[in-house]
Order: structure tokens, then C-alpha cells, then sequence
């Protein structure tokens, strides 16, 4: 139950997060936007409020520190500057590392410390130069808990005449807090929260409770005034408050205290270390941090009109089921035939409808990837304008999260490796902004999406000779453009090799070709020196349905992604002979083949034609024989189970029309067992 | 007062058994199955099962005993268990579904561990009733078992299958 919520909260935050982060970007170029402002401070405000429900004490720390410094942005005390932006980013990027993990202390202490004292450097600068600090450093602030026992009418002693006595402090806290179940434990139901900032000693405050020795207690928070702090009574209002447990309000107090009294001593060692931890963080780390976000996104939100729209679908099937078998005792064949064309409509619009549900906006990889791009050029001091087209393209949500990394990593290339550096352009007669392109668009089934940019390109003889030095081709191979570029997603090949010395860094190209072949996708790169260069990926819709071509070896089905197929031949036995029987010539090409009936041992007798299936993976290809082809099928594909794990050459299976089981061929796995077990 | 829990009984070769119907989500009667290429003999298919793939495995065969007449009739009892944290499902064929009673910690006995044809590891225990003893069976270990044989089939069915047919690449 409990983890049913924390994971609700941790999905509301995170998006909280992501639209703070979005804002904050907006932020960056008009700085002045008030409803952006407005929404900053509410975003935060929210979170601290979740956060309270939770009793996550750095959250409500972070947030509440935030959420005041945007209203004084707002209210024009203080201006927004790059560096409060960037110091709010990391702050997001905090919170979410908080609200994700277990505890809170898996966050190390002292990288919160870090992110406050800087914000309260920030306050601290704008308060000298705006007014002067009315507050005196002999002072110190003292944390009382006064909890009187349920008799302490009937013992003669008034509260508020002990009350009173704090009214003499001119800094002071006094919170009267109820709870009816302390009478249950021989306490009064009202008890008091005092703090107070005083020249007084523990003992001399001891002396106001003279007559209760054994209902209060005094910790001492600091040897300052905790209400120098302006901000002090907004945060016990809103952030210590709010926390039903009582014991942990004196350790809530006590870490505000200790970032004020650090910020007075540490501003300029905080700033070094800032400083330093912000040139550790390298490009991979930013990748890193943003591809950790995303792997909590598991919910999905649907439109409730989709909802709807299936509800009343499900509603009418079951209309018409219930007809139906009225109609069968009374052996009605017309009414029945009707009716069974309208239940296959239904079906057939249930079943298109639920997978829309899974569909979501591909803008939704955007705001990681924009802030990559941003975190990515100013690090490596390049200036980069994104531009998104087709940002509402509708895409699986397994597919977009799968999407993220290869997304992330092409990007990255294209701003280190691709666009230059402002100098150089503007000597090349460039904008010294380089443009960075985003579009997807639905093209025949698929999801195209494409990363271009404006930079140094790749040149296709460079990438040639590397290729010729490491040994995947020859000097004679002939190789088409195309060919060319496809070199860089062989393993080993690396893009680091190829394109520029900068070294040791991130995942190659054939790493990304695997993620988006896994996905059922394929990958090209295309490039003009000089003008830039361009991935293209291409996806399916959908990862639940599959255009598959239906064959059958003797009485087993099978189902072959029609992606992967190149052609189908019809074949003679005598054929099949030459060779030691494992290869056969079609076309002219030499083209290794399986007899799918011998490779699964499948019984039956053997055809005299039979057909060869030929698949294609990449330059590869190979001949797949069956006994029969039955034509394309829309094959929903189901899940075998974990017993079948071992078996990854099947990609599931699936349901055929007449209530068989067919198995869906991957056929580059099933070559690729096949030649790995040799 | 002690645990009582109720087990499904049934006979597999003239044999009673039992398993914690904890475990059990549905019976049934038998019916065709699809096989599956590259699986130990045991493992005689696969059905739709709620719309979903279900594997069924022969109890006989896994147990090293000999296989049921074909026109024997016989029953499909759907288990459940946990691999990965994921709940599965496993159809495992008996000769017949006997009965279903509640038996206390107290009437389980342990297993004899010597004269058993038996693996001792895929069994809980033995419990007398009036006229019969039976087994009771640790389904968890007896799944996750087939699930381990599977995958070691597979991998070798590979490899005898490359070494027969497709060594002649190699001489390329």
C-alpha cells in the first residue's frame, strides 16, 4: 500500500520536476517573466507540501528555500540571474535524486549543504546591498517544548501567565499546538512550541518554568539569532509545522540554523567547492543523471475521452455477445452472421483504440534533451539553437523510454563531434550558433525520427581509410555512400576514432544500432562535409503488433517480421543438393540457407517444393526453408513466459485466426545463436 | 491452534500426490498443445491460457516415468510461481484429479530418503490417509526446475544441431 503511494508521489514530483526544469529553461531567455516566476514558486510550493506528507526533511528544505527566493525574484527583491537558474537546476536535479531514493540520507549531506549555501549566499548578497541586518550577534536561539499535564489547572498555575513571560523577547515563536490524544497519558491537550532568539542563558530561561520543572524542555539551537534569517518564520510555519512528529521539529530547526551559520562563515570556501564539483561533473554524468530519470516514468496518462471511447466500445461488445447467444437457441443463422461481423467491428476497434492508449507525444523525451543540450554546450563552450518539428508525433511508451539513451548519446556526438566551436564557424562563415534539429514524423507505419546538425560533418573518405586501417574492408572494396556511413556502426568502430581525438568517452555507435534493432528499428546516418550531418531513426508504431509473414514448417507455425525479408522463392528438392546442401545460388548470389523442418526436428513428410524464405540482416543474408506460405498476417504478439527465456530467437508468440499458436522468428538472433554455438 | 492448509490430490501412475493448492490456480481437462522446438521431452507445449502463452509440462515424464497412453484420459492442473520476481503460470498434465482436503502441519511426515525413485528435493513430505499414503510435492522447486532444464536443453540442442549442419562454413 505504502509503496503503491510513495510511488504515486515519487511520479507526481518528478513531474513537478520536469515542468520546473522546462520553466526554468524558458526562464533563461526572458527573465522577467512573471507567470513563469509564478509558476516556479507554485511548482516548489507544491513539492514542499507533498514532501511534508512524506516527512522528508531535505525536500522541504530545498523547496522552501526555493519557492522564497522565486517570490522575491517575483516581487523584485532580488533579480534572476544565469546563476540563480543554474543553482535552481541543480536543486531540481537534487530533489529528484531525494524523492527517489530510499532514504534520504543515501543523499550525501553534504551536497545539499553545498546547494544552500549558495542560496543563501545569493539572499545574503541582495540583502547587503539592499538594507542593512538589524540583527545582533550576542543573541541565541533556543528550542522549548512545554507540555503541561492534564492537572495543571487544579494545581493553581495559569498557562498564559507563564506564557506572558515570553512576551518580553522581541524575537520569538510561540505555537500552540493540540492534540486530544495526550490526555489519554495524564497530559493537557493544548501544549507549546516556543522558539525564542535571547540574551538569556538556558538557566535564566529555566526560571520561567519554575514551577513546572517537569513539563518543558530548552535545547539550544545556536549562539545567533535564528530570526536574522528572514525567512525563518515562513519556514516553521510552513515546513516544520506541517510535521506531525513532534521530535523531529528540533532537528529541523537545527539544520536551518547550521546552513545560516555557515553561509556566514564558509562563503568563500562553498564557492570553491562549487566550483570544483561543478568541472567534475563531466558530459557522460549529465547523460547519466537525466537517463536515471527517466527510468521512473511507468505511468501513463490517458485522456479520459479515450477512456471513454473503450468503455463504450466494451459496452456494446458485450450488447451484441449476449444477442449472439440468444440468437444461437433460436438457431436465427442470418441474425447470427450479422452479429458476428458486428462483434469482429467492435474487436477489431477495441483493439486499435487500446493500443492508442499506449501511444504518447514524443515532446515528452524533449525537456531531458534539451536540457542536455544546454548543460552539454556550455560545457563544451559551443553554442547550440535546438529546433523541434513534430514534436506531437505519437509513439509507444516502451518505445520513448528505450528512445531516450540512443537519443541522448546522438546528440551528444553531434555537439561535440559535429558542431563547432563559435570561433571556428564564424571563420567558416557560419552563424556562430550552430543549430541542432529535432523532427519525427509517421511515415508508412513507422516513426521516423532525425537529429541533423548544421556542424563539420563526417567525411566519408576519412571514415573509408580508418576503416581500411582496422581491417573491415579492403583497399579495393567498392563501397556506396551509404556503405560507408554504415561502417560506423561496426563494433569497435568507434566514432572516437573515426572524428576527433577527444578520447575514453561514452558508447559507440554499434551500441546505439543494438538498442534501436532490439526496438525493431534501424538506424542511418547521412552526412555533407562542411554542411553537417543527419541520424535518421525509423521505429515501429507499435512494439504489441507485428506485420509478420504466416509460414508453416509441416504442422508448427511461424510468424517472420516482414521487415526482415528480402524475398520468397519457391524451391525444388533437387535444388537444394549442391554445396553439401547449405548453400544455394538465387539471383546470381551464393546465399547460405536452414531447413527450418531439420533445425527443429519437426515431423512430418517432406514436400517435394518447398519454399525459401530469404532474410536479410544488414548485408547478411539468409535462406529459411519451409513447407508452406500462407501470406501476411497482423500478428499480436504475446510474451512465452520466463521458461522460455533461452529461446531468443522466437520474439514471442502469437494467435493465428483459428486458434493456433504461431512462433515469431527473429531471425538475426536465430543466425546469430546458430553461428556463436559453433 | 496449528496451520491447516488444503492440498489438491491426484494420481500420476497409479501414485496419489498432493500440492498446496496455494499454488494452483485452475484445473482442467486435457487438451491439444502446440509444441515447442529446442525443450526437453517433458515439456509437451504450449496453449492460451486467459489469452496469454502457457506452458505445460508431462509431471510423468519429468519424473522419469513412462509416458501415459495416448487415449489415456488426462488432466492439466495450471500452477503459479515466481521467477524474477514475476509471476508465472505452468500447466503440469496428471492422470486424474483425485479430491481436495485440509491437512494440518501435524499429519505431514518426512520423506524416507532411502528406496525413493523419487528426487527427494521436489518433495515436502508423505501423509497417510485411510487407506493410502500420498506425496506432497514442493511444486516451487519441482518449476523452477523444468525452467532450469529449458534453457539447458536449448543451449545444447544448439550445439549438436551447428556441429551436424553447419560446420562446413567454417571450412570457407
Amino acid at each position: 500500500m505504502f509503496d503503491q503511494l510513495k510511488k504515486l508521489f515519487i511520479q507526481e514530483v518528478s513531474e513537478l520536476l520536469a515542468k520546473a526544469e522546462k520553466d526554468l529553461l524558458l526562464l533563461e531567455n526572458d527573465k522577467t517573466n512573471i507567470e513563469v516566476l509564478q509558476d516556479i514558486s507554485r511548482t516548489m510550493h507544491t513539492i514542499k507540501g507533498s514532501a511534508g506528507i512524506y516527512n522528508l526533511k531535505n525536500t522541504i528544505l530545498i523547496s522552501h528555500n526555493f519557492e522564497n527566493l522565486f517570490v522575491k525574484i517575483m516581487e523584485g527583491e532580488i533579480s534572476a540571474t544565469n546563476e540563480i537558474i543554474s543553482l535552481a537546476l541543480d536543486a531540481k536535479d537534487i530533489l529528484l535524486r531525494l524523492i527517489e531514493a530510499d532514504t534520504e540520507s543515501e543523499i550525501p549531506s553534504n551536497e545539499i549543504e553545498t546547494l544552500m549555501n549558495a542560496i543563501d549566499k545569493i539572499k545574503e548578497n541582495n540583502n547587503k546591498s539592499n538594507k542593512n541586518n538589524n540583527y545582533t550577534n550576542n543573541l541565541s536561539s533556543f528550542y522549548i517544548l512545554f507540555e503541561p499535564n492534564k492537572d495543571i489547572k487544579e494545581r493553581g498555575i495559569k498557562i498564559d501567565t507563564i506564557l506572558s513571560d515570553f512576551n518580553e523577547f522581541e524575537f520569538k515563536i510561540v505555537e500552540k499546538l493540540t492534540n486530544q490524544d495526550r490526555r489519554l497519558k495524564n497530559k493537557h491537550e493544548n501544549f507549546y512550541e516556543i522558539i525564542v532568539a535571547s540574551e538569556y542563558l538556558i538557566d535564566e530561561l529555566n526560571a520561567i518554568f519554575l514551577f513546572v520543572p517537569e513539563e518543558f524542555s530548552i535545547k539550544k539551537i545556536c549562539s545567533f539569532n535564528i530570526f536574522e534569517s528572514p525567512d525563518f518564520n515562513d519556514f516553521y510555519i510552513n515546513a516544520v509545522k506541517i510535521i506531525p512528529d513532534l521530535n523531529q521539529h528540533f532537528d529541523l530547526i537545527l539544520n536551518f540554523s547550521k546552513a545560516i551559520e555557515n553561509q556566514h562563515i564558509n562563503i568563500k570556501e562553498a564557492d570553491k567547492t562549487t566550483e570544483k564539483e561543478e568541472l567534475l561533473i563531466g558530459a557522460d554524468e549529465i547523460i547519466l543523471n537525466v537517463k536515471k530519470e527517466i527510468k521512473n516514468l511507468q505511468y501513463i496518462k490517458v485522456p479520459a475521452d479515450k477512456l471513454d471511447e473503450l468503455l463504450n466500445q466494451v459496452s456494446e461488445l458485450i450488447i451484441s455477445n449476449s444477442q449472439l447467444s440468444e440468437s444461437t437457441q433460436t438457431k436465427n443463422i442470418e441474425k447470427i452472421k450479422f452479429l458476428s461481423e458486428k462483434i469482429s467491428k467492435i474487436t477489431n476497434s477495441i483493439k486499435e483504440n487500446t493500443l492508442n492508449l499506449r501511444l504518447v507525444p514524443i515532446k515528452n523525451t524533449l525537456p531531458h534533451l534539451r536540457r542536455v543540450i544546454r548543460d552539454l554546450s556550455i560545457k563544451l563552450n559551443k553554442e547550440v539553437t535546438f529546433i523541434e518539428d513534430g514534436v506531437e508525433t505519437q509513439v509507444d511508451k516502451t518505445i520513448i523510454d528505450s528512445l531516450y539513451s540512443p537519443l541522448l548519446h546522438v546528440i551528444r556526438n553531434a555537439i561535440d563531434h559535429g558542431i563547432e566551436e563559435p570561433e571556428i564557424r564564424k571563420e567558416k562563415g557560419k552563424n556562430p550558433k550552430g543549430i541542432i534539429r529535432f523532427i519525427a514524423y509517421h511515415s508508412n507505419a513507422k516513426v521516423i525520427v532525425q537529429i541533423q546538425d548544421d556542424g563539420k560533418g563526417i567525411d566519408p573518405e576519412m571514415v573509408r581509410n580508418v576503416a581500411i586501417k582496422k581491417g573491415f574492408i579492403n583497399k579495393t572494396d567498392k563501397l556506396t555512400r551509404k556503405e560507408i556511413y554504415e561502417l560506423l556502426f561496426l563494433h569497435g568502430f568507434t566514432t572516437t576514432d573515426s572524428i576527433t581525438d577527444v578520447s575514453g568517452r561514452g558508447v559507440g555507435m554499434d551500441a546505439i544500432k543494438k538498442v534501436i534493432q532490439d526496438l525493431r528499428g534501424d538506424i542511418e546516418i547521412d552526412s555533407e562535409v562542411e554542411l553537417g550531418t543527419s541520424v535518421t531513426i525509423k521505429l515501429p508504431l507499435t512494439l504489441s503488433i507485428i506485420e509478420a509473414l504466416h509460414v508453416a514448417s509441416n504442422s508448427m507455425h511461424f510468424l517472420i517480421p516482414v521487415t526482415n525479408i528480402e524475398k520468397c522463392v519457391k524451391i525444388k528438392h533437387s535444388e537444394l543438393n549442391f554445396y553439401s546442401g547449405t548453400r544455394i545460388i538465387i539471383d546470381g548470389e551464393l546465399i547460405p540457407y536452414i531447413n527450418i523442418k531439420e533445425l527443429f526436428k519437426i515431423k512430418g513428410a517432406r514436400k517435394d517444393e518447398e519454399n525459401l524464405v530469404i532474410v536479410n540482416q544488414g548485408r547478411q543474408k539468409v535462406g529459411l526453408i519451409f513447407s508452406d506460405i500462407f501470406g501476411e498476417y497482423q500478428a499480436v504478439i504475446k510474451n512465452m513466459g520466463s521458461i522460455f527465456n533461452e529461446l531468443d530467437f522466437f520474439i514471442g508468440a502469437s494467435i493465428l485466426g483459428n486458434g493456433s499458436i504461431a512462433y515469431i522468428i527473429d531471425s538475426y538472433k536465430l543466425l546469430k545463436r546458430i553461428k556463436s554455438k559453433k | 491452534m496449528l496451520n491447516k492448509s488444503t492440498y489438491l490430490f491426484f494420481k500420476l501412475f497409479g501414485e496419489l500426490f498432493a500440492i498446496n493448492v496455494k499454488s494452483i490456480v485452475e484445473t482442467m481437462e486435457m487438451i491439444p498443445l502446440t509444441p515447442v522446438p529446442e525443450t526437453p521431452d517433458f515439456l509437451k507445449g504450449v496453449t492460451i491460457f486467459r489469452g496469454d502463452i502457457l506452458a505445460v509440462i508431462d509431471l510423468r515424464l519429468k519424473f522419469k516415468l513412462k509416458e501415459a497412453p495416448k487415449d489415456a484420459a488426462k488432466y492439466i492442473i495450471v500452477t503459479k510461481y515466481l521467477s524474477n520476481d514475476k509471476l508465472q503460470n505452468l500447466g503440469i498434465i496428471v492422470d486424474k484429479i483425485v479430491d481436495v482436503k485440509d491437512l494440518s502441519e501435524l499429519d505431514i511426515n518426512d520423506f524416507p530418503e532411502i528406496g525413493s525413485r523419487y528426487n527427494i528435493e521436489f518433495i515436502n513430505g508423505i501423509v497417510k490417509l485411510d487407506t493410502e499414503i500420498s506425496i506432497i510435492l514442493n511444486i516451487d522447486k519441482i518449476l523452477n526446475s523444468v525452467e532450469a532444464d529449458v534453457i539447458k536443453q536449448s543451449t545444447e540442442d544448439f550445439k549438436t544441431l551447428t556441429d551436424n549442419k553447419l560446420q562446413n562454413d567454417d571450412k570457407e
